[in-house]
């Protein structure tokens, strides 16, 4: 009996855990930065050079930094960076950028 | 009575902790953030084959800035697919230069291809023409080109009504008309049409499109 008793309050316990957890789960917002993702690809596809490149993620909004070879062009909070190298075809360099965005 | 006491408290601290339990679940959550990849990891492929075909590529070119990029991507939140395989091909006829890259990335859904396929088409010589430029005169001869970009991803949405762009290969997707000019001047060149140009070049010639890459002229006589 002692052991039917313990098997239904662990029961309890169980269902009750992961009933909030479940809860907590939800009440979590996603944040997809599709946005600064998309916005990175428009201006990797459009862009061979560091300046249109910087140009058209400027254009984009919600972005709160961005950096240029680790040097911040733009600064504010970095919640969600990406990254993208920038082959420049007219002068021959590479150049690293990271681009950070915020909920 | 001590076993029915005993049930009490054993009552007692279920309460407690499904209160305690139930407190923690109605906190504020932080955001929870979920990187998005696709569409930008294979725009930097599109890009870097792009950079490639610029300045003169080769499967060693490709090999190599493919390999640079896996590099950064160690320690960068680049978040590429992983490069399995990337090739160059070439096909060349008589009025038509093809270029194209393929890399082979491996996502979720298994292997998939991200290519990019750059195609010049000449036309005939419609007509023939001096022109004075910089002291030096040159034959030109008139002829229309079509010159086109398609950039295939699984990421990218496909042109609904692609403007006309000649490839061999069977690749499908974003199909661009970039830019055409000529560092030199010599030649001119007018856009006609979606992706569709009349230039005027003295003979097989090289032009470049907006991203740096040679856009061949094939001149028939």
């Amino acid at each position: 009996m002692r052991h039917l008793e313990a098997l239904a309050i662990a029961l309890v316990y169980a269902v009750t855990i992961s009933l909030l957890y479940a809860t907590v789960v939800r009440q979590v917002t996603p944040v997809h930065q599709v946005s600064t993702e998309r916005a990175m690809a428009y201006a990797l596809l459009k862009c061979q050079t560091t300046p249109c490149l910087l140009d058209t993620l400027n254009k984009t909004a919600g972005i709160s930094a961005l950096y240029v070879n680790g040097t911040p062009i733009t600064s504010g909070d970095a919640w969600v960076c990406y990254f993208a190298i920038v082959y420049d075809t007219f002068n021959r360099t590479v150049t690293r950028v990271r681009v950070c965005a915020k909920p | 009575m001590r076993s029915r006491s005993g049930q009490f408290a054993l009552l007692g601290v279920l309460v407690l902790a499904v209160t305690i339990l139930a407190l923690v679940a109605q906190r504020p959550a932080e955001p929870a953030f979920a990187y998005e990849r696709g569409p930008m990891q294979s725009a930097q492929l599109i890009h870097l084959a792009r950079y490639c075909l610029a300045v003169g590529c080769s499967n060693a070119t490709l090999a190599s800035l493919v390999s640079s990029l896996h590099a950064y991507n160690s320690t960068e939140p680049l978040l590429l697919f992983p490069v399995i395989q990337a090739y160059y091909r070439s096909f060349t006829s008589t009025n038509r230069v093809e270029n194209y890259t393929f890399f082979t990335i491996q996502t979720l859904k298994g292997y998939e291809t991200v290519a990019l396929g750059v195609s010049a088409q000449s036309g005939s010589v419609l007509n023939v023409f001096a022109k004075s430029y910089r002291g030096l005169t040159y034959v030109l001869k008139n002829t229309t080109l079509t010159y086109c970009h398609v950039y295939a991803s699984p990421f990218f949405p496909t042109t609904a009504r692609p403007p006309p762009c000649p490839l061999s290969q069977p690749i499908a997707g974003l199909v661009y008309c970039p830019r055409i000019q000529d560092p030199s001047g010599v030649a001119e060149i007018k856009q006609i049409g979606p992706c569709t140009w009349a230039v005027a070049v003295p003979g097989n010639y090289t032009l470049r499109d907006e991203f740096g890459i040679p856009v061949k002229v094939m001149v028939k006589a």
